[in-house]
């Protein structure tokens, strides 16, 4: 697998090489392989399709100009996702400040020992699961879009995030506590509903 | 039995090296708990790829469009050039250069030299007539610390430096100009106050201060610039503590003549300082690069 991930990287630098040599069909084919998880992750950050479009334009425009100056001090999908997630930012009109994980997000940690919410979340259905990843805050959404959706480790994750490692593992752990919590609340409305209904069923 | 609990995740991902997924692969042949984990993951991770869908064109046409669009404007190949600073007439670029600079030089250096020059003044109007001893002693003092706050030790990651079109000679003169502008200005208006409150006239007052306040700044400059500011800060109070060892007496002979006459506004220490400056300015460029490969950026 590590030889899969080391050829990928390979065939991003080429094409990197090719767009700062000034040829069109090298951006494209970046965009070809990284443009579906750039606009998923653009768009879980402005919660837009719209302005997601736009923002992968603006990436893709920035890498044209920046081409030469990468410095291959990050692999080229870190830098790419790092570009994405500053133009997305700048529309959003965060500059970079800090963004706060919400209190109740913090009970629950990453411990050892596997926890109550893999269990919400493997009983829970696919769709399910999808649904409720669009109402999570942005702060964890983007480390599930990066993990999985853009595939990037979690050094390249911490990276763009421009955080500790350890801070892309907790965040992960978070975004599955908050997800598995909106998933039980959902599943718990489900059944009041349900009694709800058959409460009035049984007075008529 | 050790649960790869914070492996799992990745993983999933199919992000881990391929000897910690054998691993992982080998301990959930054996846990059932984990597997479950890895279950949850899955779920998690397949919520996330529902989403991706594959790239449209126009997002393409839109970037051709655009780049198209930049040629037109008048450059025919190659990626446009970045321009930090707005406008093409020398002195529009020269005031957004300093702008600039001034909201990068921090807080904390313009809070430190302007506590230090106003308490300076206010000492050199309080006690002593005339007021010359004091400021000679005080307004260099104050601007060495803002330039060796200012110039040096500029940890700005490598790829930014590298990005921007002004070189590193432009940006460290325009600091200098900017700190020691400031530091001038204001010891001026000290300087004019005490004038009027009768203590001395401003001719002999700017005199007793510009040229030890140049000498000194050239050198925290140099040493900052060099080396780090903790550096040009300490030769900088080298300097200034010997004068003042020198103007209390303690110290006698012909070191004390030699450095009196550099501790005026006179031509050999503008000289020195402007040789000093212009020695670091000439080697800048490559120390910038040696600093950033040697932190690693």
């Amino acid at each position: 697998m590590g030889a899969t991930v080391d050829g990928q990287q390979d065939a991003d630098r080429r094409l990197l090489c090719l767009v700062a040599a000034g040829d069109e069909s090298a951006l494209e084919g970046l965009y070809v392989r990284h443009g579906p998880a750039l606009l998923s992750y653009a768009e879980g950050l402005l919660a837009d399709r719209h302005r997601a479009e736009e923002t992968v334009q603006d990436t893709l425009l920035a890498v044209w100009r920046g081409a030469g100056s990468f410095q291959g001090r990050s692999t080229v999908r870190t830098w790419l996702f790092g570009i994405c997630r500053r133009q997305a930012l700048r529309r959003l009109g965060v500059h970079g400040g800090p963004v706060h994980v919400p209190i109740d997000a913090a009970v629950g940690l990453a411990a050892d020992e596997p926890g109550p919410e893999a269990v919400t979340l493997a009983r829970a259905d696919a769709r399910a699961v999808a649904v409720a990843m669009a109402g999570l805050p942005s702060i964890h959404r983007e480390v599930l879009d990066l993990t999985f959706g853009a595939g990037l480790t979690r050094d390249e994750v911490a990276v763009v995030l421009d955080v500790p490692v350890g801070t892309v593992k907790s965040r992960l752990f978070h975004a599955r506590a908050v997800l598995a919590r909106a998933l039980a609340n959902d599943t718990d409305d489900g059944c009041a509903a349900a009694q709800r209904a058959a409460g009035q069923g049984g007075r008529r | 039995m050790r649960h790869p609990t914070e492996q799992l995740a990745e993983y999933v991902a199919g992000t881990l090296p391929a000897h910690d997924a054998a691993a992982v692969a080998a301990h959930l042949s054996q846990c059932v708990a984990c597997r479950q984990e890895v279950a949850g993951w899955q779920h998690m991770a397949e919520g996330v790829r529902s989403r991706l869908a594959p790239a449209p064109a126009a997002v393409l046409v839109a970037v051709r469009r655009r780049l198209a669009a930049s040629y037109a404007g008048g450059r025919a190949a190659g990626p446009p050039v970045y321009r930090a600073v707005p406008g093409a007439r020398p002195v529009a670029r020269a005031a957004g250069l300093l702008a600039h600079q001034w909201r990068l030089v921090g807080w904390r250096v313009w809070a430190v030299s302007a506590v230090v020059l106003v308490a300076g003044i206010v000492l050199a109007g309080w006690v002593s007539v005339p007021a010359q001893p004091v400021l000679a002693v005080v307004v260099p003092l104050a601007a060495a610390l803002a330039v060796a706050g200012a110039c040096g030790g500029d940890e700005l990651p490598g790829e930014l430096v590298r990005a921007t079109p002004t070189s590193v000679r432009t940006v460290l003169l325009a600091r200098l100009t900017l700190v020691l502008g400031a530091v001038f200005v204001a010891a001026l208006i000290g300087s004019l106050v005490l004038s009027v409150a009768g203590a001395g006239g401003p001719g002999r007052l700017l005199a007793a201060w510009l040229g030890p306040m140049v000498l000194l700044s050239a050198v925290s400059f140099a040493c900052s610039v060099a080396w780090r500011p903790a550096v040009g800060l300490s030769a900088a109070l080298a300097v200034w503590v010997l004068r003042v060892l020198l103007a209390s007496g303690s110290v006698d002979g012909a070191v004390g003549g030699a450095a009196e006459a550099m501790w005026r506004t006179s031509w050999p220490p503008l000289v020195v300082s402007a040789a000093l400056v212009g020695g670091v300015l000439a080697i800048a460029p490559r120390l910038a690069s040696s600093r950033i490969v040697r932190f690693g950026l």
